[in-house]
Parts: structure tokens; sequence; C-alpha cells
């Protein structure tokens, strides 16, 4: 919800009103999240994240600034909104035979107001209410217009203006039904769409016409039919309360959504539109004039908020934080509750337009927000009851990772939702990626070409060896899975090789844990189980931890450009040669050594065999082969002068 | 052979399954495929809320949906104990969002609450400065603002400053946002047929991906789930 600073003076006092940095930083803190914050012209709007818990009340500019005076302790300046309900109910409103109502479903629209006024002048809004839409994103349209958007943005309750001389008259009066439609009517709605409707949705029709057309979609839009033009000169302001739920589905079926459904779907106050449709009345004659003719109502019972009950030790208890009873009268009058308390307990009526407040926890969020959280001082928690109890799954698979981590297997976490399987989204947004997993190896084996080329870059030269946990899916089961997946490296005999190393892998699980894999099977590259087929009474009872990631590790980009390997081995006669030859590697690739790893070392007559792979790459470029040439034969020539034979 | 290395998202499971079985919490898990009435109706998110559309849910034809939060089997686990509890889960969600750096529309979370006699928002904050201190290996500070959750009621926002040397540079000294959490909702206990007038505690969740991304300052969540050797190649084990 965008709020413009300016606005706000409508509702506060200068003398009141904190300033731009301090709403900022305040508001953070205590109310709402401040998510962004923009300079308009000479003006400042705040985007405000305000959460279905306060959107019924702080989706306008009034519930914003209350919520200042809430938090600054200050009055609201000429506040649109009598306290009691009552005061708003005795306030009469002058009904006339020129416009009337009649409502089908009262469920659906428990209370309406409809107003006519004669002679209006259609034309532009005037400066300043044309720069307060602006300021907040929203288009200037006309005067009569302008002035229904100005009050939902400054009240929180939407209204509508039709064009009455385009409605049908009996006896000089027009009117409003509001009805179910049909299903599959179809209305063409304000901006040029037409949509279908079903006969859950209800319509605001023209009363006297014999076919009863609809003229606006009841708490979404309005439609074409009675649409204001600049000859318009009579008009029924329509000023209502629908029910959230049945107008969020309406707005769903239709696709259209607005500021209205936002407000309408958030359950508006019930006596919200009665206090609204006066000031649209008023401004409306303000900016375009005419003559009030008057009012055609229908209203149900209004509902009242409940008694709720609150007790300050409950609230320490539940909170941490200590209040007492004067700071805790002080904050609940800021907030226009209506309370009588003892010593510490108060009944509390929360004013209308806070209708979330129906148990005794709100009231303490109410409390310990405006108090500050800020002031909660941190308390450890009491000895447990019991022991904790160790989860068989996650116990397993920290075996199984421990084992195979400390083997120089990686580990994948792999995507559930892929191309194919047996169990398909109804609404996934991706094509490509709405069936769920029914396996672990396919994600695995599509994942082997890459790592197979990249191997080198992570000290691999000869297999690939993976391992993945994870949930796999079938219509009518969910399962944790186990695969280990291994890709020879180049050369000859891929299966033979694989197949050797799953072998390995299999016998090192069954002696480190007792865990029994089935055999691969031939030509395979992995062995998949059900977690559940493995797992034993040792795993399952305790879990074991690697060591920890070594100290500042930390993510470097990987690099795009591809990478060399050369290979370097030489003799040596004496001890730390390997350091030496490191070094001079190191010394003369400089950046572009990103690993060496030692792939051969044995002894013959006296003398050390070390065998070196060497990775070049570069940040920045693909490296050529007589670049990487040059630094080798540096390296070479370095080595000689070590005396190290090159073999 | 290369070094032991581990994939981040494991490290940050043992640390989290390191801390929180130290101060004696059960590790918990429930189901990826949910229903309706542990994801939403039982914790407080009635049908046609406003509430719903605060998450994008993966749909199965059958009415079935991909857990959107974890604390689905929170709810799970209140209906099948008694309290007093102390229980954390860490699992895999989904959500059907558009993927970017800092979205995936399938990540990791963990989510944790203790329910007692007297258990508040005092325990709570205790609670996260001991878990990120201990993940972060760095001082902590923690702040709370006001939040909303439909399951908990008041409803926090939890940032947190990290203080020390061994704090990446970019968190250092700086509040981010990092966790919800909150009072767990009288009508939450009551749908677990738990009696919210003897019973009640805190409850909190967040994004293990984030965290991790925080811990070892990964720009992009979408490299976690990629199998590329080189991303989890680059987090090698200490080795004494």
């Amino acid at each position: 919800m965008k709020i413009s600073y300016d606005w706000l003076k409508e509702y506060i006092n200068n003398k009141d009103l904190p300033s731009v940095k301090d709403i900022e930083e305040r508001v953070s803190f205590d109310a709402f999240e401040v998510e962004d914050v923009q300079k308009v012209g000479e003006d400042t709007v705040f985007d405000i994240d305000v959460l279905p818990n306060r959107a019924t009340d702080s989706l306008s500019h009034i519930g914003f600034a209350r919520e200042l005076a809430t938090l600054y302790n200050f009055q609201i300046k000429d506040d649109p909104f009598p306290v009691k309900i009552d005061d708003i109910l005795s306030q009469d409103l002058p009904i006339s035979d020129a416009i009337s109502i009649s409502i089908e479903d009262t469920l659906y629209n428990p209370f309406h107001y409809l107003v006519r006024i004669k002679g209006v002048k259609v034309g532009p809004s005037p400066q300043w209410l044309q720069e307060r839409l602006e300021s907040i994103g929203q288009k200037s349209i006309n005067n009569v217009v302008d002035a229904t958007n100005y009050i939902m943005f400054a009240l929180g309750q939407p209204s509508h203006v039709f064009d009455a001389g385009k409605l049908t008259q009996k006896d000089g009066q027009v009117g409003i039904v509001v009805r179910h439609a049909t299903e599959g009517e179809k209305v063409k709605l304000l901006g040029g769409d037409e949509v279908e409707l079903n006969k859950d949705i209800c319509v605001l029709a023209d009363m006297h016409d014999a076919t009863k057309r609809a003229l606006d979609v009841a708490g979404v839009k309005g439609g074409t039919p009675a649409e204001l033009d600049e000859s318009t000169t009579d008009v029924v302001i329509t000023c209502a309360k629908f029910n959230p739920t049945m107008v969020r589905k309406a707005a769903q079926h239709i696709h259209i959504r607005t500021d209205a459904v936002q407000r309408y779907e958030n359950d508006t106050p019930d006596i919200l539109a009665r206090v609204v449709v006066q000031k649209v009345t008023s401004l409306i004659q303000e900016l375009a004039g005419g003559e009030l003719l008057g009012y055609a109502v229908f209203e149900g019972q209004v509902r009242k908020n409940p008694e709720v009950t609150c007790n300050l030790r409950d609230f320490e208890k539940h909170t941490g934080l200590k209040l007492d009873m004067n700071k805790a009268k002080d904050i609940l009058r800021r907030l226009h509750m209506d309370f009588t308390c003892d010593d510490d307990t108060c009944k509390i009526v929360a004013p209308w337009w806070r209708d979330d407040i129906t148990i005794p926890e709100e009231v303490y969020e109410e409390l310990a927000r405006v108090y500050g959280y800020r002031n909660i001082e941190a308390q450890p928690l009491p000895p447990a009851h019991t022991k904790a109890d160790v989860l068989p799954n996650f116990a397993t698979i920290s075996h199984i990772r421990k084992v195979l981590v400390e083997e120089g297997y990686f580990e994948l976490y792999l995507y559930s939702l892929v191309d194919s399987g047996s169990l398909k989204m109804a609404n996934a947004l991706n094509a490509n990626k709405d069936y769920l997993r029914e396996n672990l190896h396919n994600g695995i084996i599509e994942t082997f070409d890459k790592n197979e080329r990249n191997a080198p870059l992570v000290g691999e030269y000869d297999l690939v060896r993976v391992f993945e946990f994870g949930k796999i899916f079938k219509p009518d089961s969910e399962e944790w899975s186990f695969c280990v997946g291994v890709r020879a490296i180049g050369g000859k005999k891929k299966s033979a090789r694989s197949y050797k190393e799953l072998m390995r892998i299999r016998n090192v699980l069954q002696d480190k844990l007792g865990v029994t894999l089935p055999e691969p099977k031939i030509g395979n590259e992995y062995i998949e189980v059900p977690l559940g087929d493995i797992m034993n009474d040792d795993t399952s009872s305790s879990y074991a931890f690697t060591k920890p990631v070594r100290s500042g590790v930390k993510y470097k980009p990987l690099i795009t450009y591809p990478f060399i390997v050369r290979d370097i081995a030489a003799w040596s006669t004496n001890e730390g040669s390997e350091e030496q030859m490191r070094r001079i590697i190191s010394e003369h690739g400089g950046e572009l050594v990103k690993r060496i790893d030692k792939f051969d070392e044995f002894e013959k007559d006296g003398k050390t065999s070390i065998a070196l792979h060497i990775v070049f790459q570069s940040d920045q470029k693909t490296l050529t082969d007589e670049e990487v040439g040059e630094i080798m034969s540096k390296i070479e020539e370095n080595y000689k002068k070590e005396g190290f034979e090159v073999r | 052979m290369s070094q032991p290395t581990i994939h981040p998202l494991s490290a940050t499971m043992q640390d989290i399954v390191r801390i929180f079985s130290k101060l004696d919490f059960t590790l918990a898990e429930g189901p990826e495929i949910e229903d309706s009435k542990h994801n939403f109706d039982m914790l407080n998110v009635p049908k046609d809320h406003p509430a719903r559309d605060m998450q994008d849910t993966f749909w199965l034809p059958d009415g079935r949906l991909l857990r959107t939060q974890v604390t689905a089997a929170t709810a799970r686990y209140l209906e099948s104990h008694e309290p007093p509890i102390r229980v954390f889960d860490i699992g895999r969600v989904y959500r059907n969002e558009a993927t970017d750096m800092t979205h995936e529309a399938q990540f990791y979370q963990v989510d944790g609450f203790v329910l007692g006699e007297d258990i508040n928002l005092a325990h709570l904050k205790w609670t996260l400065e001991t878990f990120f201190e201990e993940l972060f290996n760095g001082g902590v500070d923690i702040r709370f603002r006001p939040g909303y959750f439909p399951f908990v009621e008041p409803g926090v926002e939890v940032d947190m400053r990290l203080r020390g040397e061994n704090v990446p540079l970019k968190l250092r000294n700086k509040w981010v946002e990092i966790a919800g959490a909150g009072m767990l909702h009288p009508q939450v206990l009551a749908n677990a047929n738990i009696d919210p007038s003897i019973w009640q505690g805190f409850a909190f969740g967040a994004g293990l991906d984030r965290l991790t991304m925080l811990k070892y300052e990964i720009d992009d969540v979408r490299h976690y789930y990629r199998g590329d050797i080189r991303f989890g190649g680059q987090f090698i084990l200490e080795s004494k």
C-alpha cells in the first residue's frame, strides 16, 4: 500500500507529524514492514507491506495515520471515524423516493447505501486531488470518479458511481437490485474486458429494466452500461459491504483483482460503508456541485466486537514483558479500546475498525508491540523434561553420509520436480518440471556428463563418485531413497570400472555400518535402494557428524572458462621434493594453477618418482595450449635446476 | 583423490541437528506431499482466506499439495504428542513461483517449537540467540519486529546482527531478517487437542538455504540443486 506523507497531514496536525526518517524507522519496528521510501516531487511516498491481519484497518491513510497516533501518542486531527457505533447509527440519513434498493442475497451483501445527486458537473479534478492520486500511482479520471478513489485510499472503503441518466426510470425513480448472476452471464467492465460470470457471483443491476441488466460485478469492478461521461448530470453513488469469501471467489473466477477486491476480501467493518458514503457524498458535491436528493439504505445487524478479558500476569506469562496497569491503560487508550480494569484484569472491547481483536493474545500483541519488543530480555529455556529422541531416517542418512564423504564422494541435492513420472502437478508454473520424481538415479545420471568433464577441477581423474538422499514419489507412496552413482572418467572399460567401485563402496558400507546395498545391475552406473530397506539398529539410534567445514571456507563463483590439465613426473633423490615441486609450479603458474594433484609415487633404484596433474584455468579468458606450454617449459626448467629429473 | 567435502546444505543441517540436540530438542519429520488439513487448516489458514495467498502452492489433481512450509510437520507432531514438547523439523518445501538468484521452487526450512506451562517470547529470544551464535560462530543480537503468520499470535519477524571475526564481512554488524516466529496461536493448539489455557509456547522458522547462503556467501540458491560437483567440492572439511 502506497502512503503519501503529504496526504497524512489530512489526519495529523503538523506539530504531531514525525519526520519521514522517523516514520520509516519507527513503523518498521513497531507496526509494519516499510518496503520502500520514494521521493515523488515535493512529497515522499512509503510503500508499506500490510499483512492480512491488518488489512482491514490499515489499507488506508487514516489507518496508517492512526497507527502513527498510537505509536507516538497523539490525537488524530478531525477524526473521520466516530468511535461509537451507536453514534454513527443515530445520525439519520435522509431517505428519498428518487432512489430504491433491493438485495436478493443478504449474506453476499449485508449492508448497502445508495445516494442520488442531481445536477452534477463532471469535469477534471482540482490540482490537489490529481496530485494526491498520482502520488500513490493512481490515474485521475474525472472529479466524480476521483472522489470515490480518493476516499477508498483515504478511509479504506470502496464505492462506485453510476450515471443515473443511463438507468431505467419508473415514475422518476431509479433503483439498484443486487442479484445473483445467471450461469454464463456476460458483463462488459470499465476498461474493456468482458467477463463471464457464474451463478455464485452477484451483480448490481438496473432495477426497473425489464431484463435487470447488470451494471457492476459486486465487490469487484464497475461495468460500462451506466458508465460516467462528461454529459452525466445525475448520479447514483453505491457504497456497500460485501461478503469477503464470496468477493474473493468472484474475483478469482473472472481473474480480475482490484484495490476494491483487496479491501473487501479482508472483511471491511460492517459500519464503515455508512460512515464513508456520507464522506463520498459531500466530497462529490464539493467538487462537482449538484443537489442531494437522498438515500436508499439496506442495513443488516452491525457486528460488534466481542469483549475480551486480559490479565497483566497472563500478558507477562505470554510475552516475558512486564507492564504496569497505568502503562497498559495508556496503550489501550491510544488504541481507542473501550476498557474497564481492576488491579490486574481488563475487560476490553476494540473499536469497530479493529475487528481483528477477538482473543486476549491479539490484545497482548498490541500491548507488546506498542510497548516495544525491544524490551524483552532473553530467558534461558528451563531444563527439558525428557532427553531428545533420535530420528531413525536422519540418523541413518548421517551415518552413510559420513562414510561416503570420508571416501571422497560428493553429495548431490537434485530436483524433486522433473519432466516425467507418475504424479503430475495440476498447476506447475514450469511445464518441464511438473512431475514428481519416481527415483533418484535418473537425476544423477543426467549430471554425469558435465561432472565427468569437470572432474579434474575437484581433483578427480579416475571416477566421478556421487550420492543423494531424497524422497521419491508414486501415486500412493512417498519414501526416502538412497542412490550412489559412479561414472568412470574417460578411457576404456567404463562400465567395468564403475562396477568395480560400486562393489567396493558396497563393501565399505557393509564393513563400517552393517549396511547391505543390493548389487548394481550390470551396465548400471548406480545403486539405488529405499532407505527403509537398509537401516539397522546401529545406524538408527544415533547421529553421526562429519568434521566441520574448514574455517574460512567461502563460496567462490564457478569459472566459466575451460581448463587444461598437464601432467609432470620427475625423479628426485631428496626428502620434501613434492613440496618443492608444488612450489615451483605455483610460482610459475601463479593464479592460473587451480589444482595440483599427485597421482603417482613410487621408488626405484634409490630414486622416487612423483607425478602431478596440474589444472590450469584463467578467470578472465580461455587459455591457449601455447600459453600453458610456455608455463610448462618454465616449470620443467626450474625442476631441472632443483635437480629433478623430468620423465 | 580429493579431500573430503560436504554439500553446504548438509553442513548446515548437521550444525542445526547438533545445536538443537544439545538443547534437548527432538528432530521430527513429515511428508512432502501434504493435505490441506496439516498445511493450512490446522495452522489457522482457513480456505478462501487471503493468508493462503502468502505462499504459492503446488496442487495435485486429487486435492493434495506439496507442503509450502515445514510447519505442516509441526501440526502433525502436535496432534500426536502430549506436551511438554520440544521439537524441531528440517525438510524440503515447495513454492510454485518463478525462480531467480534468491528463489527456487524447492528449498529447505527449519522449524522449531517449545510447548510448556509458561514458555514465552523471552525464551524464544534466548533460543534464537543461542542457535544463531553457534551456527554463525559469532556474537549475536536478536530483535523482534511485528509480523504476521496465521499460526502464531503475537507474531514477529526476527532480525539478527552478527559480531566477530568469523562472521562474513558482508554480514558483520548488519541487521538481517533471518526468521519468523511467535507464540503458537491458541486455535492451532486447540486444533491439535491441546488445551491452550494450560499449555503455551513459541514457534520459529527459517529458510535453511538462506542461512547457508549467508554463512558461506553463496550468491545464487540455484547452485544447490544443479548437481555440479564443482559447487559442493568447494566445501572442504577440516582434516584434523
